[in-house]
Parts: structure tokens; sequence; C-alpha cells
């Protein structure tokens, strides 16, 4: 029990030490223009959140585009996905396109994105978007594609004649798992194009904006720096909150597969 | 004795990328109705093969199964089928995998239809435990017990004690003889084990080497429970492995 509670404080002596070697060589260089110290780092937060008011208004506005993206991306990959995974013919014909569109990198779309939505928050949930369909798309039709052969068999000799209660009585439940890692990965891919996203002024807040089209970098670094660590914070607690939804107990049946 | 299941000719082929493959050749086969029946044969001869045709999960290449004057197109209820390697869903309960086919038969009291269930296999106990926490011999129980639950009127089982432990596997056998004589059932069961067989069958096909032909069909004829030492075991138990072990050295000769 003691060793547990250790254990799971082990961050906390590592994060000490990060912070303080940061302070102290940030000290020793005596140059806020190459890097800042945490303190002035930390004294950002306040400046920012309360002096200014940005925090929250640009947070929530990252949010916001980051939801567009995340639902349209789940919308359309989870569908996609299933009938890819479910329909051998439907594989062969559309995967030689998702596997061309797959490597191209979001941000390579912004032109598109903007020539399509304008500068519009539609743009950016569509960069969010891009970054997130291709991960629940591979991770829902692989999932799908997996179902053991004698598990749908089973299910028809107990009465699942139609591919549709196939789909829902067997394959939907055993590629669910396999769908919210796909999720959670493209959660976090989608996460890291909302800078991109954002920084060709879809809007006059949100975090990407404030990083690139505000705070400039040979005198406001400590801005940046604290822009970035709140990019980092955000994605953990989104990540934290995706893991506090899709109940682990959920997915407690996994362990004879995984272990 | 009225006949249940009539099998006429039945020849399978695989087309597969090295050519066509003769799984079963010209099987004709009469099963009665609550009859046991056993199936044994060296391994690749196409037992599996011969119960997926009568489940209706694949089709014969010519020939017909008629099940109560009626050809088998498609896969039904009314045939259970408990296959080699355990096949419960992971992600459902004890419970709710005896439940899965009265959920799809739209089936109110499936909650009561499958604990009694349960209880006739001896799992009640377990039955809010997940797949992956129990033993193979629980999990074989679970798999016959949601098959019987939507009260099949033939239970198709391929090899299902065959990875199983000596003590788990006769246990589980007087546990299917004392089913099958309560709910009166047609069975038609695969096994490799001779002696298996020989403990539960009313008759015992016995198959040649791939392509899978009928080499003789051996009455039993015996009272159960039976003994398995039995003197009149003993000797069909011989004529069968003669049988098998001509069959194998055709096998080695290739
Ligand atoms: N889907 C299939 N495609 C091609 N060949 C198959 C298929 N299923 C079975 N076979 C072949 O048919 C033969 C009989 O197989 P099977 O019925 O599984 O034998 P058994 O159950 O008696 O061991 C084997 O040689 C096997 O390779
Ligand atoms: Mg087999």
């Amino acid at each position: 029990m003691k060793m547990r509670v250790k254990k799971r404080w082990l961050w906390l002596p590592s994060l000490a030490i990060a912070i303080l070697s940061w302070e102290l060589i940030a000290f020793v260089i005596d140059e806020p223009g190459i890097l800042p110290r945490f303190s002035m780092v930390m004294f950002s937060f306040y400046e920012l959140g309360v002096v200014k008011g940005y925090i929250i208004p640009d947070t929530l506005m990252s949010l916001y585009h980051f939801g567009i993206g995340l639902g349209a991306a789940f919308c359309v990959a989870v569908p996609l996905g299933i009938a890819m995974g479910w329909f051998e013919n439907v594989f062969r014909a559309i995967d030689p396109i998702i596997e061309i569109l797959r490597p191209i990198p979001p941000l390579a779309w912004i032109p598109l994105a903007i020539a399509w939505f304008k500068l519009s928050s539609i743009a950016a949930g569509f960069i969010i978007f891009l970054g997130i369909f291709f991960p629940i798309l591979i991770d829902t039709y692989t999932g799908f594609r997996d179902v053991p052969k004698v598990l749908v068999e089973t299910s028809k000799v107990l009465g699942c004649a139609e591919s549709k209660k196939q789909i829902r009585y067997v394959a939907f439940p055993y590629a669910l798992p396999s769908i919210a890692t796909g999720t959670r990965v493209g959660m976090g891919v989608g996460w890291m194009c909302v800078v991109a996203a954002e920084m060709f002024g879809v809007s006059k807040s949100g975090l990407g904006y404030r990083l690139f089209s505000e705070f400039n970098y040979w005198n406001q670094l400590d801005y940046i720096i604290a822009y970035m660590l709140l990019l980092g914070f955000i994605s953990l607690c989104l990540d934290r909150l995706f893991r506090y939804i899709v109940d682990e107990r959920l997915f407690r049946w996994k362990k004879g597969i995984v272990k | 004795m009225n006949q249940k299941l009539v099998l006429s000719c039945v020849t399978k082929i695989f087309n597969s990328e090295d050519g066509e493959m003769k799984s079963l050749e010209e099987i004709s086969l009469n099963i009665n109705q609550n009859e046991f029946l056993c199936i044994i044969g060296p391994s690749g001869c196409g037992k599996t093969t011969l119960l997926r045709l009568i489940a209706g999960l694949d089709f014969p290449s010519s020939g017909k199964i008629i099940l109560d004057g009626e050809e088998i197109r498609s896969p039904s209820p009314e045939r259970g089928m408990i296959f080699q390697d355990f096949s419960l869903f992971p992600w459902r309960t004890v419970l709710r995998n005896v439940e899965f086919g009265l959920e799809i038969l739209g089936i109110e009291r499936k909650r009561e239809v499958a604990e009694e269930y349960l209880n006739l296999v001896g799992l009640n106990r377990f039955k809010n435990r997940y797949p992956y926490e129990l033993s193979g011999g629980m999990k074989q129980r679970v798999a016959i017990a949601r098959a019987l639950a939507v009260n099949p009127a033939i239970l198709l089982m391929d090899e299902p004690f065959g990875s199983l432990d000596a003590q788990t596997r006769n246990m589980l056998q007087d546990e299917i003889l004392r089913i099958w004589g309560k709910t009166k059932k047609t069975v038609v069961f695969v096994t490799h084990s001779v002696d298996e067989a020989l403990y539960l069958a009313d008759r015992v096909v016995v198959m040649s080497i791939n392509p899978g032909r009928i080499k003789k069909i051996i009455d039993v004829n015996m009272e159960r429970p039976r003994e398995r030492t039995d003197l009149k075991i003993t000797e069909k138990r011989n004529e069968i492995l003669d049988i098998l072990s001509v069959e194998l050295k055709k096998m080695t000769d290739r």
C-alpha cells in the first residue's frame, strides 16, 4: 500500500527538478529573449489571465474550433470505418484514396480551407477535422476487420441473419475499444492542429491566434511559453476527461485479450 | 424412429488458390430424431466442414441436406452449434452470453430462461463473470447453455471437449448425456477420441482420410450410463481403431 502511494506521486519530484533546473539555467543565462525564467512565465499567466483577460476567451474559442473538428470527424469516420471494415469491396474501393490523402499534413490544407470556408471557424474546424479523422477511421475499420469469424458465425447460428444485426450485436461491441483508442489518438493529433488552424486569422481570439498573431517573439517569449504550457495542459485535461467519460470499466472484458 | 436429418450424396469442394480441394465426398447419412450421433475421423477429413454444412454456414457443392423434409439454406437457431474453439462473446458476461439468442429472437423472459439453462449446466454462480475469468470447461458449458437456450431441435458439436483435460472432459461427457436425456435433442457430435464416441453415441460414423467419405457406421446399442472399460466397448474400440489406423497408414504412404 505504501509502495503504491509512492509510485503514484513519482512524477512530483521529477517535475520539481525540471522546474528548478529551468529556473536556475534561465537565471544563469540571464537573457529573457532566449529563455525567460519559470517564475516570469508564471507571472505571465497572471498578466494574461487576470489583467488582460485573454486566457479564458482564447481557450473557449480554441475548444470551439476543436469541437467542430472532433464532432465532424467522429460523425464521418465512424460510419465510413464501419462500412470499410465490414464490406471488403468498400474497403478495396476506398482504401487507396484514404492512403493518398492520409500522409498530407493538415497544414498543407490551409489554403484550400480558406478557399472553401473563407476565414471562418469552419475553416479552422476543417484543419482540426483532418487531424482527427484518419486515426478514428483507421482504428474503426481495423477493429471491424479483426472481428473473429467464429463470433460472427455464432451470432448467425443464434439468429442474426442480416448484416445489420451482426454489426450491431457482434462487430460493433467488439470494435468499440478500438474506436475509442482511435478517438483518443485522434484528439491528440487534432489538438496539435489547433495552433495551425488559428494562425491564419479565422477569429480574433483563440490560443493559436494569440500565440502567432499577437505575441512577438523577440520580447514576449514568456507569454509564448505560457501559452505553450497552456496548450499542453488543456490537451492533458481533454485526455483525462475522455478517459473519465469512456470509463475503463466498459472495456474490462478486454483484459482477457490484451492483459 | 423417424428420420430427422437426411444427407444425400453431399460433396463439398473448396476453390482455393492452389486449385480445388475436395473436402467431403458423397456423404449419405440418415440421422434419427433424438439420436446421439458421433462422427470420428482423422484430422482434416472434413468433420468440421460437415457440421458447417448442416448448420447452414456453408453449402454443399452437390447433394442435399434435408431437415424435416426441407432443404437447409441458411443458419437457423433451430440448429445450435458449439464451435471447436471457445466462441463466447468476450464483452458479455456469462448471463448475457446465454441471453444472446433470446435477445435476438425478442423473447421477453430472456433472463429467466437464461438462468434456467445456466442452472442446467451448473454455472449460475458465475453468471456475472466475463469469459476471460472462466476456465476452458466453464466456457464450453456456457457455450452449451447458450446454444440450448434458444431450444434448437439439433445440436451440432465440433470437438467441444477437445482442448480440455481428461477429468473435465469426463465430467462434461456425463453432463451432456444428462442434458441430452432431459431435453431430447438430436445431437451430432464430432470428436477425435474413440473412447468419447463410444461412451456417448448411439451410432459412430467413422470417416476416411481426405477427401472425407464414410468408412463405416457402427451401432453402439448399449444402455447408459456405460462402463468405459466394458468388454463390448473394447471390442468396438478395436474395430474403430483398426479402420482408423488403415486410414492413417494411407496418409503416411502418400
Ligand atoms: N474455407 C475453406 N477453404 C478451403 N479449404 C478448406 C476450408 N475449410 C476447410 N478446408 C479444407 O477441407 C479439409 C477438411 O477440413 P475440416 O473440415 O476442418 O477437417 P476436420 O474438422 O475433420 O479436421 C481440410 O483439408 C481443409 O484444409
Ligand atoms: Mg475440425
